[in-house]
């Protein structure tokens, strides 16, 4: 069986298992960037805060995927909160760590400017800050989408949703009939939702900033 | 607005109050800021009035507390002790942003927001004031208009594609957006170049001769504080004031060494930059017109014991001296005397101009004297060295008298 023909005999399949994988990674990277942006909102003025943030979350880097997942096992049991939880809390790292280093990177004469002219705390941070560190923010969406792509993937060994379900039962099944083509079909499957997740993001990212930022005279 | 008699609680009411608001004075009556972590006060007690519809220079070298001591007018720092009134009204009886909004802010480098457009910088506050679209935007293209700047060209471009100069333009006008009845401009031409900045000097003094705001104008370049400042504050540290008097008086009688040095040298020099060709007294040359008789002018030339006559044309402009030698046997008219002669004045300078420049254009012009000319180029006087030393004395020396004058009121009773 060709690669073809092991898409085409199962295509319902894969079809429902890609739109699995890209639905759990948009909802996991959504969630992350929530909490991960309403964080670094919360952090970037104290330097405390920050670094204690920034440390809890580099921390959870640091922990293998594999290993992780095979402890969220035990509070969570199997399927999709395990995974949904792994991914988002790698997730969380690029996209705090991008806030706050957007934020803190808005020129600080603009901020006094803001505030003298008479702006609210919240009106300075919705109206100058946050779409000042927009593009910065983006960018660590960004990267965190490629990351949770791959993390998705090994979901599958906790009996977690998406596309890894085809790589894990290929590796299983090394030699087995159709055991390849099951590998090759999750990988590039991964790999193309990655390329389509990061040009949508940078679709986003162009309507969403102002041109005024994106000129550099 | 029917007149009411309750009194304005807040600056928004005052600013309210009037069609066009002019200045309001404000008082700062014992402050002190205390900043912790550092030993001595950044303000220490700190007393001044600064009159309605004034520009006053807060000068004094960087760390003396002359931008703190700005920043506490409108609340971005809280006074550690004192009082401030605002048109007589208590800056800490009003909430902070509200204050702010009718207290007009340019700071260094405009501050303007780069992801809005010209239009939406300027719309800032009177969208935080829940004015309607129609009035902002009609507001947003009058202000354009005000500082210089085409509306229809300026309003939908990006701070990034203004130079340094259209950036503090439209930095002023977001600062007059809701005609403040007082603005705080913290070194706002400080990162510019000096043609640019010059340029905006004259500007914001032809828009305060329009608009008579109050304006605290923090700096520490001296020229510019003389030249803006209808009084200057000298600052020390701990914004201490060591002379708070008009740019004449700081020169003419600096209050002690401190001011001296940090005035500088050249004083005369300074005061030539200062004074306008028009508020001294002028040479009154002889007069005549073309059509005058030659024999007439030398008559009167001889009355006045004056070598030189000056021509003017019907409209009184100067068209060029004639000397007592060319009259001398002529017959006929003024006008007969220069068929073919293109000594036309080429050099004039206006009454508008300063003393310093009416000197370089004596250099320059290669003459003893020049005319000195008002509106439509109308002939007022002329202008020489001698009348340039003249004037300069005469400031010294009024000076001088005053200083006595207030000596001796400040000692009543002592017999001089």
């Amino acid at each position: 069986m060709t690669l073809w023909e092991y898409i085409a005999s199962r295509s319902d399949m894969l079809a429902f298992q890609t739109l699995q994988h890209a639905s759990m990674i948009a909802q996991c990277v959504l969630i992350a960037t929530l909490i991960g942006v309403a964080l670094g909102i919360a952090v970037y003025r104290n330097e405390r805060a920050t670094a204690l943030a920034t440390g809890t979350t580099s921390l959870i880097f640091t922990i293998p995927s594999l290993a992780l997942l095979g402890l969220l096992v035990v509070p969570l049991g199997l399927g999709v909160w395990p995974s949904v939880t792994a991914i988002t809390l790698y997730a969380l790292l690029p996209i705090l760590r991008n806030t706050i280093v957007g934020l803190t990177g808005v020129d600080s004469s603009l901020v006094d400017a803001a505030r003298g002219i008479g702006m609210s705390r919240t009106r300075v941070l919705t109206r100058v800050q946050l779409p000042l560190a927009w593009p910065v923010i983006l960018s660590g969406v960004r990267t965190a989408t490629q990351l949770a792509m791959g993390i998705g993937a090994i979901a599958a060994f906790v009996s977690g949703p998406g596309l890894g379900d085809q790589i894990f039962s290929g590796l299983a099944r090394v030699g087995a009939a159709n055991a390849l083509n099951a590998t090759l079909v999750g990988v590039i499957g991964i790999v193309v939702l990655a390329l389509i997740f990061d040009a949508v993001l940078v679709l986003v990212g162009k309507l969403t900033t102002s041109r005024g930022i994106r000129i550099h005279a | 607005m029917p007149e009411s008699t309750e009194t304005p609680q807040s600056l928004a009411e005052l600013a309210a109050d009037g069609e066009r608001t002019g200045g309001v004075p404000i008082e700062l009556i014992d402050v002190v800021k205390r900043f912790s972590g550092t030993k001595g006060a950044a303000v220490d007690d700190l007393t001044m009035t600064i009159p309605a519809g004034e520009i006053v220079v807060l000068l004094g070298p960087s760390g003396c507390g002359k931008t703190t001591t700005m920043r506490m007018i409108n609340r971005l720092i809280e006074p550690t002790s004192g009082r401030i009134l605002i048109g007589g009204l208590d800056a800490r009886a009003q909430k902070p942003d509200e204050l702010r909004r009718h207290i007009g802010y340019v700071i260094q480098q405009a501050g303007l927001f780069p992801h809005l457009t010209v239009g939406s910088n300027i719309a800032q506050v009177p969208q935080m004031l829940g004015w309607e679209k129609d009035r902002i935007s009609a507001r947003v293209d009058e202000l354009l208009e005000l500082v210089g700047l085409a509306p229809d060209e300026f309003r939908d471009r990006y701070p990034r594609q203004l130079s340094g100069g259209q950036q503090q333009r439209v930095g002023v006008a977001r600062a007059l957006a809701a005609d403040p009845p007082v603005m705080l401009m913290d070194e706002p031409f400080g990162a510019l170049d000096p043609i640019t900045r010059e340029n905006l000097q004259d500007e914001l003094l032809r828009l305060q001769d329009e608009l008579s705001k109050t304006i605290v104008f923090v700096t520490h370049d001296v020229d510019e504080a003389l030249k803006l400042g209808d009084r200057i504050a000298i600052l020390g540290t701990g914004s201490k004031i060591v002379q708070y008097a008009t740019a004449e008086e700081i020169l003419t009688n600096p209050a002690d060494s401190y001011v001296e040095q940090f005035i500088g040298g050249e004083s005369a020099m300074k005061l030539l930059k200062l004074t306008r060709v028009s508020d001294v007294a002028l040479e009154q040359a002889v007069r005549a017109t073309e059509a005058d008789s030659a024999a007439d002018v030398r008559r009167k030339l001889e009355e006045a014991e004056s070598d030189w006559v000056i021509v003017l044309d019907a409209q009184d402009r100067p068209l060029r001296w004639e000397s007592l030698a060319d009259l001398e046997g002529a017959t006929g008219t003024i006008g007969d005397l220069t068929a073919g002669e293109d000594d036309l004045f080429d050099t004039v300078i206006s009454g508008r101009a300063t003393l310093q420049e009416a000197v370089e254009a004596l250099l320059n012009a290669e003459a003893e004297v020049v005319p000195v000319v008002g509106r439509r180029r109308r002939y007022v006087g002329a202008v020489t060295l001698s009348t340039v030393q003249q004037a300069i004395a005469e400031i010294k020396e009024r000076e001088r008298r005053q200083r006595k004058q207030r000596a001796a009121e400040a000692q009543p009773g002592v017999a001089v």
